[in-house]
């Protein structure tokens, strides 16, 4: 008895040391570009993960994160080295970050086979949930890059009137199916794209193919991204076009990073993009002055995107009891996720793993000292396949240079 | 029209062009040394330039924090790095890639990835009209003050005694030596000259190019081609070279843009083909 009694005592003592040992972590592996030229872009995206992290006391799903950060240089071949260690070495859970689309494309094959579920944070082409979508990936942040093409080209046509329009895009990936579903939705509203140009990734004086365009046209529609998008606003202004042709495009000339070099050249500019600084809901209030406290800017898309697939990964977690030991289910729970409170809107998946979200319309504008993108128009819940039967919209080919062909060009 | 803008554009550019090749050209007179810093100066010059001004106010003290403080780096380089390795040239070579990625990384760390654009100054900017010609007052303001920064250098090197004693130093610098001219002196004030060129170079070209990480390998690869189409160490050289890149850089974009970098790197190969030192090369 006594025996007994001492035996239930220790293995009560087991079970409270073990009762009241920490939970294991959960083991995150983020992958982002931390030196190099998008450098800012990795970092803004980090503090946007980083924020939601500190607000749960590091914690996801309420177990602790053990959370690696590695540098991708922007370099498929790095990113793909830094996936194979942290599954390999660091035996991550779940791979997130992301903002190549070439590494992207790259790791497609690896994470299915490891069955390494993968939230992409940013990476935007097209393909990676569409035609040849691995199994272990979803797209949270960012969206495929023709996503926010569609409703935009849609409302140059019905709400700005636009007839007639030329486009300049980045001779890239984005360029292309980020201008082919617009011409595809634009055309389909009534209008006709006359002139299409493509500029080299990175050049230095857009005053050669501004000379090329048409000027018996309504709008300009300018796609391009990075530090030169700067260069192009200015330029476009300099030539005296500002004046006669509206410019419009992807938000991404606008970025709040951006806004912040600007002047005058681009106020009234309309972009489109799934976020906005100045979107005006309680969370991305909540958001953006967190964010101002923290880091001492104003967020971007970058930083929504960090903040929202942290959000998501962890709405997703809560619905398996914060375990992932079934990856397959993981990626279930993802797919039947609805969240309604991140600061761009609300979010769930398509049935190939991409984002459903809000597309806003949005008019550079003055308020104080400052320039913001305000909202003047919102799409609700717009997916990859736009208005399209998503197996008929597969059967086309992906958006390239020369498709949709330009059936109006010299017209 | 169409034409006239697009030479007048490739003007403008061959102009800011020129003010980074002829200091590139002169470098590589007087050391024998193709300085792959040189876009360093261009980057460096373009922060501090749009730092200053925009916290004055005064785009003059931007243009002069830029030209004076790539002035000194020029100075520093020259005479406490490459000086030492004086004839030994791959060593010299070495030495400027050393710089490029040096300045470009501490770049990155004092004024982050965030890409900057100066604001044109009020008086510069808008665009001249003429019927249907519009072009910006800013290059034609460019234009202008590297023309006469042109004029200025050529007066100097060809009708003035400093100019013949650099001359002397480039043909042969140890009987310079010998009749009295001070080459170590020569050497560093020309690499000071041309490093405050790019310098002001980058000033400039902020309002219009902006500055970034990167900046300065995209400026020096159009150096390079400005040098070697006209042919290194020529003035007359340096000066066509740049407005043949300008020039062919803006008409082959505007006629083939989808052969833009053909443009004037296929016109470049064959001139080197035909004059494998360049159009003005000895």
């Amino acid at each position: 008895m006594r025996w007994a009694l001492l035996g239930l005592a220790l293995v009560a003592l087991i079970a409270g040391t073990v009762g009241a040992a920490p939970p294991s972590p959960v083991v995150v592996g983020f992958v982002a570009p931390l030196t190099g030229v998008f450098a800012p872009t990795g970092q803004d995206l980090l503090n946007g993960f980083n924020l939601y992290l500190a607000k749960t006391q590091q914690r996801l799903a309420n177990r602790p994160v053990r959370f690696i950060v590695e540098d991708d240089q922007f370099s498929p071949e790095v990113a793909l080295t830094k996936i194979r260690k942290l599954h390999e070495s660091d035996r991550v859970h779940l791979l997130t970050g992301i903002i190549n689309s070439a590494a992207a494309y790259a790791m497609r094959g690896y994470i299915d086979q490891q069955a390494i579920p993968t939230v992409i944070a940013v990476a935007g082409g097209d393909d990676l949930t569409q035609r040849g979508r691995a199994r272990f990936l979803v797209r949270i942040g960012w969206g495929a890059s023709s996503q926010f093409a569609h409703p935009f080209g849609d409302y140059a046509a019905r709400q700005l009137g636009y007839r007639r329009v030329a486009t300049l895009a980045d001779d890239f990936a984005f360029g292309h199916e980020w201008i082919g579903g617009f011409q595809r939705a634009f055309e389909e509203a009534g209008g006709r794209v006359v002139a299409k140009i493509w500029t080299p990734l990175g050049s230095a004086d857009f005053s050669p193919y501004l000379a090329r365009i048409p000027r018996d046209v309504d709008a300009v529609v300018g796609a391009v991204v990075g530090p030169v998008a700067l260069r192009f606003v200015r330029q476009y202004q300099e030539f005296g076009l500002r004046d006669r042709l509206p410019l419009i495009g992807p938000g991404h000339m606008t970025d709040e990073v951006n806004l912040l070099q600007m002047g005058p050249e681009a106020v009234g500019l309309v972009t489109t993009l799934h976020y906005s600084a100045a979107l005006e809901n309680q969370w991305n209030r909540t958001f953006v002055q967190e964010y101002r406290a923290r880091f001492n800017k104003i967020p971007n898309a970058y930083a929504d995107a960090g903040y929202s697939t942290a959000l998501w990964i962890d709405r997703a977690l809560q619905r398996v009891g914060g375990q992932v030991t079934d990856r397959a289910a993981f990626i279930r729970a993802m797919e039947g996720l609805v969240v309604a409170d991140t600061p761009r809107g609300p979010l769930r998946l398509d049935s190939h793993g991409n984002i459903v979200q809000n597309i806003y319309i949005r008019r550079v504008e003055r308020v104080g000292t400052a320039l913001q993108n305000s909202v003047i128009h919102t799409y609700p819940n717009v997916s990859q396949f736009w208005t399209y039967n998503a197996a008929e919209f597969l059967r086309n080919p992906v958006y390239s240079r020369d498709y949709p062909p330009c059936q109006f060009c010299g017209r | 029209m169409f034409w006239i803008t697009l030479v007048a554009n490739g003007v403008a550019f061959g102009m800011l062009l020129f003010l980074i090749g002829s200091g590139l050209s002169l470098i590589f007179g007087v050391m024998r040394v193709v300085n792959l810093a040189h876009g360093s100066y261009y980057l460096i010059g373009a922060y501090l330039g749009t730092g200053v001004a925009a916290a004055t106010n005064s785009f003059l003290l931007g243009i002069a924090a830029g030209v004076v403080a790539t002035m000194l780096l020029g100075v520093v380089m020259q005479t406490a790095f490459l000086e030492r390795f004086g004839g030994q040239i791959l060593a010299q070579v070495l030495l400027t890639m050393g710089f490029l990625l040096l300045l470009a990384d501490l770049s990155l760390w004092v004024w982050g990835g965030t890409p900057q654009i100066l604001a044109i100054p009020d008086a510069l900017s808008g665009s001249v009209r003429a019927g249907g010609f519009v072009f910006p007052r800013y290059r034609l303001f460019i234009s202008l003050l590297s023309a006469l920064v042109a004029l200025a250098l050529y007066l100097v090197l060809e009708r003035t005694r400093l100019g013949a004693q650099v001359r002397a130093a480039v043909d042969d610098p140890e009987m310079a030596q010998g009749l009295g001219v001070n080459v170590p002196r020569l050497s560093t004030a020309m690499f000071a000259l041309g490093a405050a060129l790019a310098g002001l170079a980058g000033v400039l070209g902020s309002p219009i190019l902006g500055v970034f990480p990167g900046a300065d390998l995209e400026i020096l690869t159009l150096a390079l081609a400005v040098v070697i189409i006209g042919g290194l160490g020529s003035f007359p050289g340096t000066l066509v070279g740049s407005l043949f890149v300008g020039l062919a850089d803006n008409i082959g974009k505007a006629l083939f843009p989808e052969l833009s970098y053909i443009a004037f790197f296929a016109p470049m190969a064959l001139i080197l083909a035909v004059r494998p030192r360049g159009l003005f090369g000895r």
